[in-house]
């Protein structure tokens, strides 16, 4: 059981693996293959974008399925003749059945086996050779595959590069020229010295190219002053070791104290000043677009051979400040690489922001502190208000109550006084032996209306000095006075009175403590009652008028009685204060208590038509 | 101490007051008449009556100094008692300084009041005599002829008979016929009584 699990896992693992191949197996395109014959070993870097490239362009087709075939030749470390012939043997068979349709060769040295081997290699496949020096433009038409080849030339332009190494350079009295041995080092010096000394006619050029790296790179350590020099590329040096050319590059850039000028694009960052170097991307995309032309068709000898190049000025930032070279001194519109940014240029984007969001945050900190700060402050205030003007109340309505005190005092000693004196009548009239039921009667009588009396001193006291929660809500004033004619009635009727109202109907609500409202209306109509006790019948009414006035709820109380005498006008609103012989002198005081605390106002005006109009107004709900 | 024709008059503009001061006096058997008013009392009152004013200081209207010196000025000899509240010791001074009788600061025992309406009724029955037998005396003194009234002065500023025969010219004898007339008609039996009253009734000389 368990070794048929097994194998079943395996062949699921298997399946899983050539899925991709066979849903492409499936494709409807026609297959084109190219080959592509890189004269480096693998790794090299110009290779590699290539590679890259032609995978990216070509990887997904629309109209061919195309298959690409990468062969490094590896022809710099194996030039030999022998190693070449297994190696186009190799070749020649591994590529019997799956022809290539279009061949492309990097670099000169490929290009020269295709050339060699050409009648048996790859008859008939077009060629397409890139990076190729100039000097073999000529070779290439003349040449065994010319019928069926084209190319790109590597256009160098040495020329340039020299003529702006002296411009930045000025002074310069001797130039270092160093290359490798390799044939694809040759290939590529000899046109390049050709136009250097072109450029520099008249300045000692001094040609290291037949060393070794490490005589090289002694004799750029020590070179003399006004110098500068030029590195073409270095495969192979003397001794026939074999290099990357940009590492060379590098060690000799390293050991030079003089600058060095390369002429690739590949060389750029390792330790070149920089120029105006041919484009490798170009060079790629020329490439791309010839073999997509093959492919499509095109026989390669419609195709010319391509003898441009893209170019582009690139200096390298370390080195312009290792030999001092002013930026300022650089054509327009050249790109600087491994511009070395300090921390404030690599980061400034970084740094802005997140100074940008400092300074943001900072701000909404203060803002936010400032904020519970005066939302504190303010609260602090409003409680201190609150407790101030609580205060306040209490403070004004003790302050009346010490105004009071003396008339209070007076108001208390009379019932308590009279209390005494009949407490003690009736004492004297026991000890007496006497028995008048009607005088004990008259007595007890006495006693308990002085008691109420006092009793009365004492709440209408209270219900000024009174502190205690305030009972605050939506309350119809219509509805209060409707209330308390009814409780008023009974007197109205017994007094001979009539009542009128006149209330609008569309009041809006006061905030107010109904029970008191209740006892101010009552009290304004009890005074209004009284007031007419000795009117004639045509004078035995009252009119309640409401109505809104800016904002406040205003009543109204018409009594046609004879009227508060002018003199006393200012008096009738304080406490004990009374024109009645039964009367405390409290109601209207109480009335204004209880108006100003509801944050109204109490007043009275002479009614035109005889007697006096009393007005209360508060303020109607939800108006500022 | 009852006397059926004394009464006290209590005047107040409190009701309270009023009462327990009427069933308080009426306990101690005084017959009580209360007013609401100064103007009230002068209007209603026998003022002529033994007894006495219990009289609130503080009044609307006339106030209770306003009716003591009325009353001062027109020669009523009721007694006043003043009942104040606190704080009107002021008011008192002046009071006590017009003559009033005495005046209580409310509350008051009945130990207090009542002592001093007794005094007070007293005070006011010795005046009521002394004014009745002063007046009587004046009444008399009418009765007299020009002849005895001027004996009567004689007699009262000291001179013996002999004296006023002189200065009368005429008789001694004569002189005591109308001395012994005047004694009659004045209704006096001893020289003493004779000039005590005529001091009394400001007769001078």
């Amino acid at each position: 059981m368990m070794v048929m699990r097994l194998y079943s896992a395996i062949a699921f693992f298997f399946l899983i693996l050539f899925l991709p191949w066979v849903s492409m197996s499936a494709d409807s395109r026609e297959t084109k293959r190219i080959l592509v014959l890189y004269s480096l070993e693998k790794g090299n870097v110009g290779q590699e974008r290539m590679d890259a490239q032609l995978q990216t362009a070509f990887g997904s087709n629309k109209t061919f399925n195309i298959k690409i075939y990468n062969e490094y030749l590896d022809l710099v470390r194996f030039p030999e003749a022998k190693q070449i012939s297994h190696l186009t043997q190799f070749l020649h068979q591994k590529y019997t059945r799956e022809k290539p349709d279009v061949i492309l060769t990097i670099l000169p040295a490929a290009l020269d086996i295709l050339e060699e081997h050409g009648k048996e290699l790859f008859r008939g496949i077009p060629v397409i050779a890139a990076c190729i020096p100039r000097d073999r433009a000529e070779a290439l038409k003349g040449s065994p595959i010319s019928k069926k080849a084209t190319g790109i030339i590597y256009v160098d332009n040495a020329y340039e590069i020299a003529q702006s190494a002296l411009r930045l350079r000025p002074g310069t009295k001797h130039i270092v020229f160093i290359a490798g041995v390799s044939v694809i080092d040759r290939s590529f010096k000899i046109p390049i010295l050709r136009e250097i000394k072109r450029a520099a006619q008249g300045i000692e050029l001094i040609d290291l190219s037949g060393l070794t790296l490490g005589e090289i790179l002694s004799r750029v350590h020590t070179l003399p002053p006004e110098t500068i020099v030029f590195n073409t590329s270095m495969f192979k040096d003397k001794e026939g070791v074999t290099f990357n050319p940009p590492d060379a590059l590098k060690m000799v850039s390293q050991a030079s104290n003089a600058p060095v000028f390369g002429f690739v694009e590949t060389h750029m960052g390792k330790g070149v000043v920089g120029g105006r170097v041919a484009s490798l991307q170009w060079q790629i995309d020329k490439l791309t677009e010839m073999t997509q032309r093959i492919l499509a068709g095109e026989s390669p000898t419609a195709i010319p051979i391509v003898e441009e190049a893209g170019y582009q000025t690139i200096y390298d930032w370390k080195e312009l400040k290792r030999w001092s070279i002013p930026e300022s001194s650089l054509p327009k519109g050249s790109i600087l690489i491994n511009k070395e940014l300090n921390i404030l240029d690599r980061y400034k984007k970084y740094l802005f922001a997140g100074v940008l969001f400092l300074i943001f945050q900072t701000i909404l900190i203060i803002f936010l502190i400032d904020m519970n700060r005066k939302k504190k402050k303010a609260s602090a205030q409003l409680r201190e208000f609150v407790d101030r003007y609580h205060e306040l109340l209490r403070v004004d309505r003790s302050s009346r109550l010490g105004e009071l005190t003396a008339s209070l005092a007076h108001e208390l000693n009379q019932p308590l006084a009279a209390i005494l004196s009949n407490a003690q009548a009736a004492l004297r009239f026991l000890a007496s032996g006497k028995n008048d039921p009607e005088l004990t009667r008259e007595i007890l009588q006495n006693i308990v209306q002085d008691d109420k009396r006092a009793a009365d001193v004492i709440r209408s006291l209270r219900s000024m000095v009174k502190k205690g929660e305030k009972r605050r809500e939506p309350t119809s004033i219509n509805e209060v006075l409707n209330e308390v004619i009814d409780i008023a009635m009974g007197a109205l009727i017994a007094h001979d009175m009539s009542i009128e109202t006149f209330l609008d109907e569309t009041l809006p609500l006061v905030i107010a403590d109904k029970t008191q409202i209740q006892q101010v209306v009552l009290n304004l109509i009890t005074n209004a009652i009284d007031a007419m006790a000795q009117s004639t019948p045509d004078k035995r009414k009252i009119i309640v008028k409401t109505e809104l006035i800016e904002g406040f709820v205003r009543i109204a109380i018409h009594d046609y009685g004879p009227g508060v005498p002018a003199e006393q006008a200012d008096k009738i609103f304080d406490p004990f204060y009374t024109t009645k012989s039964n009367g405390l002198g409290m109601g209207l005081a109480v009335c204004k208590s209880i108006i100003k605390d509801h944050g109204g106002h109490i007043w009275f005006e002479k009614n035109p038509e005889g007697g006096d109009i009393f007005f209360f107004s508060l303020k109607a709900e939800n108006h500022d | 101490m009852t006397d059926k024709d004394v009464v006290i008059f209590v005047i107040d503009d409190d009701a309270s007051v009023r009462k327990s001061l009427s069933v308080l006096i009426r306990s101690d058997g005084y017959q009580v008449e209360t007013f609401v008013s100064a103007g009230e009392f002068l209007s209603r009152a026998a003022l002529d009556s033994i007894g006495c004013i219990i009289l609130d200081i503080r009044m609307k209207g006339m106030t209770g100094l306003d009716l003591q010196e009325h009353l001062g000025k027109n020669d009523y000899h009721m007694p006043i008692i003043f009942i104040t509240g606190h704080g009107d010791i002021p008011m008192s001074v002046q009071a006590m300084k017009k003559g009033a009788t005495d005046f209580l600061t409310k509350p008051f025992d009945d130990t207090q009041l009542l002592p001093l309406v007794e005094s007070a009724v007293e005070q006011c029955r010795r005046k009521k005599a002394m004014l009745d037998e002063a007046s009587d005396f004046r009444r008399r003194l009418k009765t007299l002829t020009p002849r005895e009234y001027e004996v009567f002065l004689h007699v009262i500023s000291g001179l013996m008979n002999k004296q006023i025969a002189g200065e009368l010219n005429i008789k001694e004898h004569t002189v005591k016929v109308h001395r012994g007339r005047v004694m009659q008609k004045l209704g006096v039996a001893s020289l003493a009584d004779l000039v005590r009253l005529a001091e009394k009734t400001n007769i001078s000389l």
